[in-house]
């Protein structure tokens, strides 16, 4: 009788245990099911990323091809030379040369012939060809910056290192397209700045802010958080008064500091003309690499169509964003009430060099 | 005298109390495994689900604008051609069209439809328009069409028509166009 109830509850249990073992293995498969993402997932991101990025690269080939037709064409129309009006603040960083003799009847002269004092001729040259591929590198880039500003794309400008050799140009890119692997498509989320951390300096990554949008178009918006709020604050200001700044130049690493100082080499043999000219990366820290300096200018506007009174609205605008104890938080790069000297356009804060004396004097604008 | 194999009423109770016992162990296996199983089927249908999705993407539109073409003596591709019609239309109108449905007919292809068992054809279409579809595109400024594609049917993605893709193209500094290719699905 005894082996019988054993055998009773025995049943039971094992039966009990069988639904409460499998139950929980349910539960516990479901929920790390859930967690695990299906088989290929990723591959398959990575795959339509392959494609999707096809696209903005099949762009970019078709804009550089056109892009060096039309600055052949471009160099051509300009006798070899760059005229200042085919320079705005997009293009500064990109070398080239001027002509050295001016024009004749609208057409920019190669050879000038002078009388000396004693009535001779002197011929001179005002062409020199060693600037051709420089130039023709200029026009190429300013017109591929054009065509990708045009572009739905996000792609950076500004970011290509160019080669000429025999026939060919070869244009390398300094950064990479950058898309996320596995974003939800279907998904509209709001970006969030990307936190980064380059030369040990605490930078955020306002490329794909959405409101208010400071920098342009394809420039790569990194500036100290610090920054970053106190051009907020002229943005309010600015909005007062009707206007839009626009950044177009922002944080750069050394290297590109190094890369642009050694572009100007050739335009600017000596030294110490090209430091007058150019930041010398090697000789002291440039203000671009603080993530505390900024080049601005007005929406619509660029630093050729920028008015005297524009610079002084923009030297306004930035230099009331003040502290709590009343002083300005941005200096301009210049002489106080002028706006023809040295770089209207670029403003310092956050205990930059510059901007650090500049307090120490109380002005807002110092070289 | 009667037999009682179940040595009373107490023993009989007992035994349906087994007996319960081995139906609920039983039902509770095969509720499981039905359930089990039907996870797993879940699973595999998610995994063919991603990947339908491949054949949805630009690479034949890209594959297009890539084609070469010789134009001029010289060689170059349908996008530089839809270019140089922007330009000229005229003048590259034609070799345009040609080379276009020659490509959209290259890419036609045939199956059995598994569900229905008939032959099914598959048709492709280029318009070129200057907005972009999403903002009401509806009039393009030219169309090419395979010879087998369905039309009328393939305007929304449905009834077999997929959008394959949309590449922007320039063709200025400050102007561009929008390409779209669409497939469409035809019993044959």
């Amino acid at each position: 009788m005894k082996a019988k109830k054993a055998a009773l509850v025995y049943n039971w249990t094992l039966t009990f245990m069988v639904i409460f073992i499998l139950a929980w293995t349910l539960i516990q498969f479901n929920s790390k099911y859930n967690k695990y993402e299906l088989v290929g997932k990723k591959q398959l991101g990575l795959f339509k990323i392959y494609q999707k990025a096809e696209s903005p690269l099949f762009y970019l080939d078709q804009s550089a091809k056109y892009s060096l037709q039309q600055s052949v064409y471009e160099l051509a129309q300009n006798g070899g030379f760059v005229s200042e009006f085919d320079v705005n603040e997009i293009n500064i960083n990109q070398p080239f040369s001027r002509d050295k003799c001016g024009k004749f009847k609208d057409v920019y002269v190669w050879y000038e012939l002078k009388k000396d004092e004693s009535d001779n001729y002197v011929k001179s040259q005002c062409f020199d060809e060693n600037f051709l591929n420089i130039n023709l590198v200029f026009y190429l880039d300013n017109i591929l910056n054009q065509y990708l500003i045009n572009s739905p794309y996000n792609i950076q400008i500004n970011n290509y290192e160019y080669k000429v050799k025999d026939n060919e140009v070869i244009g390398k890119a300094k950064l990479p397209l950058k898309f996320d692997i596995l974003k939800d498509e279907a998904k509209q989320v709001l970006k969030k700045s990307i936190e980064v951390e380059i030369e040990q300096l605490k930078l955020k990554d306002f490329t794909d802010e959405t409101e208010p949008k400071l920098c342009a178009k394809g420039i790569r918006c990194l500036l100290t958080e610090e920054a970053y709020n106190l051009l907020l604050e002229a943005q309010k200001i600015a909005d007062k008064k009707g206007e839009k700044l626009v950044v177009n130049s922002a944080f750069r690493s050394q290297d590109e500091s190094v890369v642009i100082w050694e572009k100007f080499a050739s335009t600017y043999p000596n030294i110490a003309e090209r430091r007058k000219k150019v930041c010398d990366p090697i000789s002291k820290k440039c203000p671009h690499t603080t993530g505390n300096a900024v080049d601005i200018v007005f929406e619509g506007k660029t630093t050729i169509t920028m008015k005297n009174i524009d610079w002084l609205t923009l030297h306004e605008i930035m230099t009331s964003v003040k502290n709590d104890k009343g002083e300005p938080q941005w200096v301009r790069y210049g002489v106080e009430n002028r706006y023809d000297l040295w770089e209207p356009w670029h403003f310092e804060c956050c205990g930059t060099n510059r901007h650090s004396r500049a307090k120490e004097k109380g002005l807002t604008a110092i070289v | 005298m009667r037999h009682n194999t179940f040595h009373g009423k107490k023993a009989l109770s007992e035994f349906i109390l087994d007996i319960w016992s081995y139906l609920v162990f039983a039902t509770a296996l095969f509720f499981f495994f039905v359930v089990f199983k039907l996870q797993a089927a879940s699973a595999v249908e998610r995994q063919l689900k991603g990947i339908t999705d491949i054949p949805i993407s630009s690479s034949t539109l890209i594959s297009y604008l890539r084609t070469p073409v010789i134009v001029d003596e010289k060689e170059t591709n349908i996008a530089e051609i839809i270019r140089l019609w922007t330009l000229e239309p005229d003048k590259y109108k034609e070799i345009l069209e040609k080379n276009s449905i020659g490509i959209l007919n290259s890419l036609e292809y045939e199956y059995s439809n598994p569900q229905t068992k008939n032959i099914v054809i598959r048709g492709f279409h280029i318009s070129i328009n200057k907005q972009k579809e999403a903002e009401n595109a509806i009039r393009p400024l030219i169309e090419f069409k395979s010879n087998s594609f369905q039309d009328g049917l393939c305007i929304t993605n449905d009834k077999g028509c997929i959008n394959l893709g949309e590449q922007f193209i320039p063709v200025s500094h400050s102007s561009s166009l929008y390409i779209v290719l669409r497939e469409s699905y035809k019993s044959k």
